[in-house]
């Protein structure tokens, strides 16, 4: 990813933007006998298409003998939740979080809010962008496509299938824009991919000039991973051992 | 995709630009605030995916941005169910839901149960810190040092500077440090069989779910 110089100006003004965003997430076979109750008050889980093993299931499949719960994932209580990386962090309030984790990927309703800290980054930053010689994208919808210019711009490469970061927050989830293609954020999220900074750049700059997304990597935040060069293995499961 | 209305600034939008340093801890990592706290088993920390190949790899972290400790394991919890949700179709409810927990047998040792991988017949069960097989795929959890990298208390401290949220920042305090530089995290990694996780879509929309069960009798 390309770094961008003057890191301490432009990162205070990214982290503005960080910051008003952010403010603003045995039972089964061989269970040796160990039955647990379903209970639970709420229902923020779905299963559609799950066999949750009773029992009475054969054993073949768990020769260790490791208790495991046996209720359905339905009779299970939402505690957490995350899509689109940094989205609750950048753009949802803290009083919202639970709400809207909850909600998660289907956060419609918190659109207004979304909209809303978005639009206090840029008073708070977007001076300083064009200090840096960074257009800042509109708040203003001048399409008339009913979306933030911000929220509506292509942030595509020339020739490349349109994408716009409203389609990329909402719903809320991780995009596998083309499994065909070479994966890297924003098609899909690997190990090593500096996504507050690129995120940040695709909804506070202006895309128009095809200035690259990742003009702001390394100014706000550390560039990459602390462990082994910022380097992730090649071969399953690809993360770094524990310090 | 629905209308989006433009806000226009004003004394509600300053008001809710004043966050506090915890509330930047959440959003994942500790998120969400008075649910869950750094460490906790049902805390999702980042979640990950991508394609290559033939190949769908998921990872995703929790319980993370903890202290190293000696003979440190993962964070286990046998009450803590994990969600992994895939949308193939672009309809908005997952084609796929491959949920995770975690059971201990008798001699102390963890295993991951998934249920719902796509492709396989039935549950699939192997001990954790073990790169499992299954219906063509891998499955695995585990201790590992955190890969996440974000200067969470510069965003922290400058939220704080910054609360009226009026006009341009001043004093920013992102240094460019990594918050999580140098900790660990217990993750669940999987390896799917694209054809089987995707059927035959080139798109996809995931997201990564915890939740808990109620309680023994």
């Amino acid at each position: 990813m390309n770094m961008r110089a003057n890191a301490h100006r432009l990162v205070a003004l990214a982290a503005v933007a960080l910051l008003v965003a952010s403010a603003c997430g045995g039972g089964e076979d061989g269970n040796n006998g160990s039955n647990n109750d379903n209970s639970s008050t709420s229902n923020n889980t779905t299963s559609t298409n799950v066999t949750t093993p009773n029992s009475t299931t054969p054993n073949n499949s768990n020769p260790s003998g490791f208790d495991f719960r046996t209720e359905e994932p339905g009779d299970y209580v939402r505690v957490d939740a995350v899509g689109q990386p940094y989205v609750s962090r950048l753009f949802v309030p803290g009083s919202s979080k639970n709400g809207y984790n909850d909600q998660i990927p289907d956060t419609e309703a918190y659109d207004d809010a979304i909209v809303q800290r978005l639009s206090a980054w840029h008073a708070a930053v977007d001076d300083e962008l064009i200090n840096f010689a960074l257009p800042p994208c509109s708040m203003d919808d001048t399409d008339a496509d009913g979306l933030p210019d911000c929220l509506g711009q292509n942030i595509s490469d020339d020739g490349a299938e349109p994408v716009t970061p409203a389609q990329l927050l909402r719903p809320d989830s991780l995009k596998i824009l083309d499994a065909g293609a070479d994966a890297g954020y924003p098609n899909g999220r690997t190990l090593a991919d500096p996504v507050a900074d690129i995120l940040l750049g695709i909804v506070l700059i202006d895309q128009s000039g095809r200035v690259p997304p990742d003009i702001i990597v390394g100014v706000l935040n550390p560039p990459a991973n602390d462990a082994n060069d910022g380097d992730f293995s090649n071969e399953f499961p690809y993360l770094n051992d524990p310090f | 995709m629905g209308t989006w209305s433009k806000i226009t600034l004003g004394a509600a939008v300053i008001a809710a630009m004043s966050v506090s340093v915890d509330s930047v801890r959440a959003a994942d990592h500790d998120d969400p605030p008075a649910r869950v706290e750094f460490g906790d088993a049902a805390d999702i920390g980042e979640l990950y995916a991508w394609t290559s190949g033939d190949t769908l790899s998921v990872v995703v972290t929790f319980a993370g941005g903890v202290e190293p400790a000696p003979n440190q394991t993962g964070t286990w919890n046998r009450d803590v169910l994990y969600g992994i949700h895939i949308d193939h179709d672009g309809d908005g409810t997952a084609d796929h839901d491959i949920y995770v927990r975690f059971g201990e047998n008798p001699e102390a040792q963890w295993g991951m149960q998934v249920l719902g991988f796509p492709g396989a017949d039935g549950p699939l069960v192997g001990p954790v810190q073990t790169a499992n097989e299954g219906a063509g795929g891998l499955f695995w959890a585990g201790l590992h040092e955190d890969p996440s990298f974000f200067d969470l208390n510069g965003l922290a401290v400058t939220l704080n500077r910054i609360g009226d949220g009026d006009g341009p920042a001043e004093d920013i305090a992102f240094t460019g440090a990594d918050y999580f530089a140098g900790l660990n995290t217990t993750a669940i990694v999987l390896d799917i069989p694209l054809d089987a996780a995707l059927s035959g879509s080139s798109t996809a929309s995931i997201w990564a779910t915890t939740a808990a069960a109620g309680d023994d009798t």
